[in-house]
């Protein structure tokens, strides 16, 4: 295989991938919302896909896709023109198409046959969509049909290729080639007047036209259907026997690229097969069978593109390019302020507003919705309710809730465990929640939101909530836990995320190996997000995902501890206090906490935590209050530096896994400065001593 | 095996090998020259929270962070000696098989000598016992102006794993030591 055709081949996977999402999301749509006006749209727009893929997969040879595409869209057209109503049995069978056209995709993608039980439920959903199409026979197959059978005279084709066919990728020829392969007695005659001496002539384009006369005993659909794909750039006129008409036929003359030809090349045809000139006036009503290019020209002006491709290597190198400026605006401003030339210092700060702009929009080309994540869910609980004879309907709220592409790459395999697990074993039979005296539908709700610098993700479920003595029971048989151990509630919580538990009596095929729960703790961290779990029982029960907001560049806020800079996300920091002011010297002698407005407020003194020996004056102090999530806390710091753009540079493999430090920045000066990571650090300070209790 | 890698990649051209020679603390030890990207003089370093002497710090080369390892704690020489005006950074290029890319890393040396031409029949096996430094960092010695020098094992001296586990431990006693206070 061609290097260019395996590339058009992933175009093409990659392309399919997303109609067959779009297909998919546009199904469910069909299935939860009544009856409304937008039903139509989007009734086409899984026609549109539908037709894509089999358009796509016809032009690199993938018949099984074709074979499959073909039906399905054979039966939605019928949807379409209103004959048939767009049942649950149908949107199903939609559905299961989609699976097995994305799975035949792949296979023919990477040049392997379909599996023999793959080919079972090809030929299964063939059977069932042809019941469909034997069903709501529409009075215009019939027609079609009978039309075949009855006649046997002489068919008209006028096929004139547009002038880009060729650079679009097609080429006339084999369309003719196949239809002689499928008709008898075919006689072509072939018009290239529009090349004349007076345009020069371009290889690329096409200046050909066809006129073909032929026999056969097949149907008008099929004729159509040999030049399905090049009708959208051809003009195609096909006249069966009963419409072959001299007046019909003389009609075809205003696609020709120069009609005063048109006779021309129809005398090249054997005349005597023709039909005679008029011997009774034309009675064919022309808007019978709507042409097959205008319908072609609709479908293209409703595929209007809203997004561009850019491949991610090339946004990720913008991105350390603009970091790069960034860095060197700093640098650039502090020298401007070294020199006190005004005018200079003022276009600096015009300068570095813009460079602010540029990094905030850049950074925005990575952000994507979560919402396309969420869509893709809806199917997840349609299915695993239907297997478990649930009811269970997904809410979604804050889908335009924005992060960075590669976090909604990793958090969504996390996200299915959880919606798994809390249809199986959160929300009860319809029969168990009426007892309960809850609706027999249960609720599923995701929600995304921002908050203070992180990405929370929450699942929220009112089923029965977690039983924290069976959860106590399985942990002590599992011999995760002693019998003496005595957990808070919220810890107990959190060990349905240890590896291998689960308190299903049963391995079902959705869940209870103990698998899922143990992946999302580890995805999660692996962000260095935090994973939450809040339940009641009988009420249900919430998961809350925390994500930071990780970008290459963040907003920062720097202080200084012994000879060294430090920068933390400021979007931790809530405020920033002189210590003396907060607390006397002999008040915090030999103790970690103080009382700020009547809160206690535990602290880590960051000077004693990285071992520097000597002390500084308690006046000099100051406190920086940060807080992550629900957790508050305040660091000890020697001065503070304010604001500033932080670049966030990777310190590499050395430092991996090193909990406390997320990273490394160029400052202005040039010098290294290290980023914290905080919420770490806290939670690091806080088990420290956890497990020194212990110890005690 | 790593050795012999070594030799097949330093001996490919003549059965002669070019060593970096630099002394460390007080004593002088090879570097293959092969994978040396440059030496800069010592700037100021930033020191990394929470680690142990290994690391001096990173640096700011041309706008990558660059840690920078301190030899002679890396190497555990007994009595370290100050830096001083002399003290050079070697930049070393290697691989990282378990990325897949080449990543760099800073060494702080006491200073940089000289670059020596070593032919393969002047290399001798590392003792069985005696030498001042572990020996799976030493490669092999080389006899250079009547002076037996070792070459460092570069493998060896930078396992990534290794250093990373030792800075996770250190870490981890900062945070003891924080809270027993």
């Amino acid at each position: 295989m061609s290097v260019d055709l395996s590339a058009a081949i992933t175009t093409f996977v990659n392309e399919s991938k997303e109609l067959l999402a779009e297909m998919e999301n546009s199904l469910l749509d069909l299935e939860s919302s009544e009856a409304s006006a937008d039903q139509e749209e989007t009734i086409n727009a899984i026609f549109r896909a539908i037709h894509t893929i089999k358009g796509s997969a016809g032009l690199f040879g993938f018949d099984y896709v074709v074979s499959l595409t073909h039906i399905a869209e054979t039966v939605l057209d019928d949807v379409r023109a209103g004959n048939k109503e767009m049942s649950k049995d149908l949107l199903s069978l939609y559905l299961e198409t989609g699976d097995l056209c994305d799975e035949l995709i792949q296979l023919a993608a990477s040049q392997s046959e379909p599996s023999a039980q793959q080919l079972t439920q090809l030929a299964e959903l063939t059977k069932q969509f042809s019941e469909f199409t034997d069903n709501v026979d529409t009075p215009q197959n019939k027609d079609a049909d009978s039309e075949t059978q009855s006649q046997d005279g002489p068919w008209f084709i006028c096929f004139v290729p547009n002038e880009n066919v060729l650079r679009n990728g097609l080429d006339p020829y084999p369309f003719i080639h196949f239809l002689n392969n499928e008709v008898e007695s075919l006689e072509v005659a072939t018009n290239c007047t529009a090349l004349n001496a007076d345009t020069p002539y371009d290889p690329e384009s096409c200046y050909l036209a066809f006129l073909m006369l032929f026999q056969t005993s097949q149907s008008k659909s099929v004729i159509e259907d040999i030049f399905e794909f090049i009708k959208n750039d051809a003009v195609v006129e096909i006249l069966p026997p009963d419409q072959c008409h001299y007046s019909a036929i003389e009609d075809c003359a205003k696609h020709f690229p120069d009609p005063a030809q048109f006779h021309a090349t129809l005398a090249q045809l054997t005349q005597s097969r023709l039909p005679a000139r008029p011997l009774e006036p034309a009675s064919i009503p022309d808007d019978t069978e709507p042409p097959a290019q205008t319908k072609g020209k609709k479908k293209n002006k409703l595929h209007t593109s809203k997004t561009l491709r850019v491949e991610a290597m090339k946004l990720d190198r913008l991105i350390d390019q603009v970091g790069e400026m960034v860095i060197t605006g700093a640098r650039t401003n502090l020298l401007a302020h070294e020199t006190g030339n005004e005018t200079l210092i003022e276009a600096m700060a015009l300068l570095e507003r813009l460079v602010e702009n540029i990094r905030d929009s850049s950074l925005k080309l990575r952000m994507v919705q979560i919402g396309e994540t969420f869509n893709k869910f809806k199917r997840v609980v349609r299915d695993v309710a239907d297997e478990l004879g649930k009811e269970v309907e997904l809410n979604i709220v804050g889908a335009d809730t924005e992060l960075d592409k590669t976090f909604v790459e990793k958090v969504s395999d996390p996200l299915m465990h959880i919606i798994r697990n809390a249809i199986d074993h959160g929300i009860e039979s319809p029969e168990q929640r009426l007892a309960a005296g809850k609706p027999t539908c249960g609720q599923l709700t995701l929600k995304a939101y921002h908050d203070s610098g992180s990405i929370v993700i929450e699942i929220q479920d009112d089923g029965q909530g977690l039983d924290q003595s069976k959860i106590m029971t399985r942990a002590i048989e599992n011999g995760l836990l002693n019998q003496e151990h005595s957990l808070q509630d919220k810890e107990i919580n959190l060990l349905i995320f240890e590896p291998g538990f689960s308190t299903a009596a049963a391995v079902t095929s959705i869940s209870g190996r103990g698998v899922g729960m143990d992946v999302v703790k580890r995805n999660v961290e692996s962000l260095r997000g935090s994973v939450e779990v809040d339940s009641t029982k009988g009420l249900g029960s919430k998961i809350i995902i925390r994500l930071p907001l990780t970008l290459s560049i963040i907003d920062g806020f720097m202080f200084t501890v012994g000879d060294e800079d430090y920068v933390i996300p400021l979007d931790t920091v809530v405020e920033c206090l002189e210590l003396h002011e907060v607390v006397s010297e002999s008040d915090i002698q030999d103790k970690n906490y103080i009382n700020l407005r009547t809160e206690v407020l535990p602290f880590i003194r960051l000077r004693t935590l990285f071992g520097i020996e000597q002390q500084i004056e308690h006046a000099k102090e100051s406190l920086v209050i940060v807080q992550f999530g629900t957790l508050r806390a305040g660091l000890v710091v020697d001065s503070l530096q304010g604001e500033f753009q932080t670049v966030v540079k990777p310190l590499g493999r050395l430092f991996e896994g090193l909990k406390c430090i997320s990273g490394a920045t160029i400052l202005g000066s040039g010098k290294v400065a290290i980023i914290l990571d905080v919420s770490a650090l806290i939670r690091t300070a806080i088990t420290m001593y956890e497990s020194l209790e212990l110890k005690h | 095996m790593n050795s012999e890698t070594m030799v097949a990649e330093n001996t490919a051209s003549n059965d002669e090998l070019h060593s970096l020679l630099v002394s460390i603390g007080n004593d002088t030890f090879g570097i293959p020259i092969e994978s040396v990207k440059e030496v800069i003089e010592l700037t100021d370093t930033t020191m990394v929270p929470m680690c142990n002497q290994v690391i001096r710090g990173v640096i700011n080369v041309r706008g990558s962070v660059i840690p920078v390892l301190d030899l002679q704690h890396r190497l555990m020489l007994k009595n370290p000696q100050p830096y001083n005006k002399y003290s050079c950074i070697v930049l070393y290029d290697f691989y990282d098989p378990s990325l897949d890319e080449i990543m760099t890393l800073g060494m702080l040396v006491s200073s940089v000598m000289s670059i020596q031409f070593i032919n393969c029949t002047q290399l001798e096996d590392s003792p069985s016992f005696g030498a001042n430094i572990p020996r799976h960092f030493v490669w092999k010695m080389a006899k250079i102006n009547n002076q037996l020098t070792i070459l460092l094992d570069m493998k060896s001296v930078l396992n990534i794993s290794e250093i990373n586990t030792q800075l996770k431990s250190s870490q981890a006693e900062f945070f003891t030591r924080f809270c027993q206070r």
